[in-house]
C-alpha cells in the first residue's frame, strides 16, 4: 500500500498529521492510528498491517482486523491512498 | 487497542480538531515570496512587485533556508515573488525541494514559460503551477497587467497541460474584468485546468493605492459569487472552481481565532505574521526557522498584533499598511 504523491505524513506529539496537500486537507490521527500510517508508509500491504499491529497490541486479531478496515475505508474516501 | 476509526478530518484550515495550530511542531505550509523583481507590474499587485529588494537573501541564505524546510519535515512549499522564475536560484531551489519529496507549488504570471520550460515543470512533478490570468480577453487582462501579454500567458497554461502539470488559475477581480468571470472559467476548462481560484481583492499594496479604479462594487460582487456558484456546481467533479467567499477583514477576524499552521517569508528573509497585517515573527538572518516557528506561535497573543487587528476591523482602509513592516523582535 502507498499513499497518493499528493500526500505527505509527519509525525508528531498526538500522533500524526496527514496533509493532503493538493486539495489542501487537513487530516490529524491519534498515536494508534500514527502507527498504521507508518506502517503503510513503509510499503506494507493490509494483511501485514493487521499482524503487526495484532503482535503490538492486546486484543482480539477480528476486533483490530475491524477497526483497520474502518481506517483503510476513511483513506479511501478522502483519496489518501494511491 | 483504538484505532479511532477515522481520520479526523480538520474543521479549521491547518488547525488540530478541539487543538491548536500550537500543537504542531512545526509549520504545514510554507509560504516563500522568493523575489521582488518582475517583468510586469499590476495594477492591483499587493506585494508592490517590481523593483529588486536590496537585501533579499543571497545565494548561501537560501541554501541554508531550504535545508532548514526539509529538516523540519514542512510538508509543503508555494514559491512566489515578484516573477519567481526571474530569481537566479529558482531552479535549484525546486529541483532541492522536488528532490526532498516536498509538495511544491509555484505561483507565476506564466510569461517565462516556454514548451521546454513546461517540461522541466513536468518532469519534477510539482503540486501544482499557478498561473495569473485576469481575463478571459487580452483586453481585460492586460489593462490590470501592465506588459503583461495574454497570448503567451494563456499559451504557458496550454504548455504545462501538454506537460502533464497539474495547472491552476488564479484571478483576481476587479471593475475590469470581473464580468468576464464566467467566460473564463469555461475557458480554463476546455484548456484541461486543474483548477480555477478566486475571490475578494485585497486592499493591499498596489491595489490599495488603485482601490477606486479597481474595487468592484456590490452589485458587481453580488453577480460575481452568483456566476461562481453556477459554475462550481457545473463543473463539479470535472475541474474544481474554488472562491473563498470572505474579504480580507473576515479573514483577519477568523485567523484572530485560528491562527494557521504556516509561515510566511518575505524575500529579505523576515517572517510575517499574516498578509494584511505588518508585523514581522522574525528573520531568517537572525533566528532559526525553529526559533521562528516558536516565535509566531507566542506573536499572535502580542497586544500590539490584537490592538492593531481591532484597528483594521474598525477601519478596513489599515490594511493598505501592511507591508510598512513593524518587527516583534530586536
Amino acid at each position: 500500500m502507498k499513499f497518493a504523491n499528493s500526500v505527505k505524513v509527519r509525525s508528531e506529539k498526538f500522533g500524526s498529521v496527514v496533509f493532503e496537500t493538493l486539495r489542501e486537507r487537513v487530516f490529524v490521527s491519534n498515536t494508534t492510528g500514527a502507527d498504521v500510517l507508518k506502517l503503510i508508509e513503509d510499503g506494507k500491504t493490509k494483511e501485514e498491517i493487521i499482524a503487526d499491529l495484532s503482535a503490538k497490541y492486546d486484543g482480539n486479531e477480528s476486533t483490530i482486523k475491524n477497526d483497520i478496515a474502518e481506517y483503510f475505508a476513511c483513506l479511501e474516501q478522502n483519496n489518501l491512498l494511491a | 487497542m483504538v484505532i479511532e476509526n477515522d481520520l479526523r478530518i480538520m474543521a479549521k484550515q491547518y488547525v488540530p480538531e478541539g487543538g491548536s495550530f500550537a500543537d504542531f511542531e512545526a509549520p504545514l505550509f510554507m509560504a516563500w515570496q522568493l523575489n521582488q523583481e518582475c517583468n510586469i507590474a499590476c495594477l492591483h499587485c499587493c506585494e508592490e512587485a517590481g523593483h529588486f529588494m536590496p537585501d533579499t537573501l543571497n545565494s548561501n541564505e537560501v541554501a541554508n533556508f531550504c535545508e532548514q524546510i526539509t529538516t523540519m519535515k514542512i510538508p509543503y512549499v508555494a514559491i512566489s515573488g515578484g516573477e519567481p522564475m526571474l530569481h537566479k536560484d529558482f531552479y535549484k531551489i525546486c529541483e532541492y525541494f522536488r528532490k526532498h519529496n516536498i509538495s511544491l507549488k509555484v505561483e507565476t504570471n506564466g510569461l517565462l514559460i516556454t514548451k521546454e520550460k513546461a517540461k522541466w515543470f513536468g518532469s519534477l512533478g510539482f503540486r501544482s503551477v499557478q498561473v495569473s490570468v485576469d481575463g478571459a480577453t487580452a483586453e481585460a487582462h492586460e489593462k490590470l497587467r501592465i506588459k503583461g501579454k495574454w497570448q503567451p500567458t494563456i499559451d504557458a497554461c496550454k504548455y504545462l497541460v501538454e506537460a502533464g502539470v497539474t495547472t491552476e488559475i488564479v484571478f483576481v477581480p476587479t471593475k475590469f474584468n470581473i464580468h468576464e468571470t464566467g467566460q473564463l472559467i469555461d475557458m480554463a476548462h476546455k484548456m484541461g485546468i486543474y483548477g480555477v481560484y478566486t475571490g475578494k481583492t485585497m486592499r493591499i499594496g498596489r491595489a490599495a493605492e488603485n482601490w477606486d479604479a479597481l474595487c468592484p462594487t456590490d452589485a458587481q460582487y453580488e453577480e460575481f459569487f452568483k456566476v461562481l456558484k453556477e459554475k462550481q456546481a457545473s463543473y463539479e467533479g470535472r475541474m474544481k472552481v474554488y472562491y473563498y467567499p470572505y474579504d480580507v477583514i473576515e479573514e483577519l477576524k477568523y485567523r484572530l481565532e485560528y491562527p494557521s499552521a504556516s509561515l510566511l517569508v518575505i524575500p529579505n528573509g523576515k517572517v510575517k505574521l499574516i498578509g494584511p497585517m505588518p508585523f514581522l515573527c522574525g528573520d531568517l538572518r537572525k533566528h532559526t526557522l525553529a526559533e521562528i516557528w516558536e516565535r509566531y506561535k507566542k506573536s499572535w497573543k502580542d497586544p500590539k498584533v490584537t490592538a492593531f487587528a481591532k484597528k483594521v476591523i474598525a477601519d478596513p482602509t489599515m490594511v493598505a499598511k501592511a507591508n510598512d513592516w513593524v518587527e516583534l523582535y530586536n
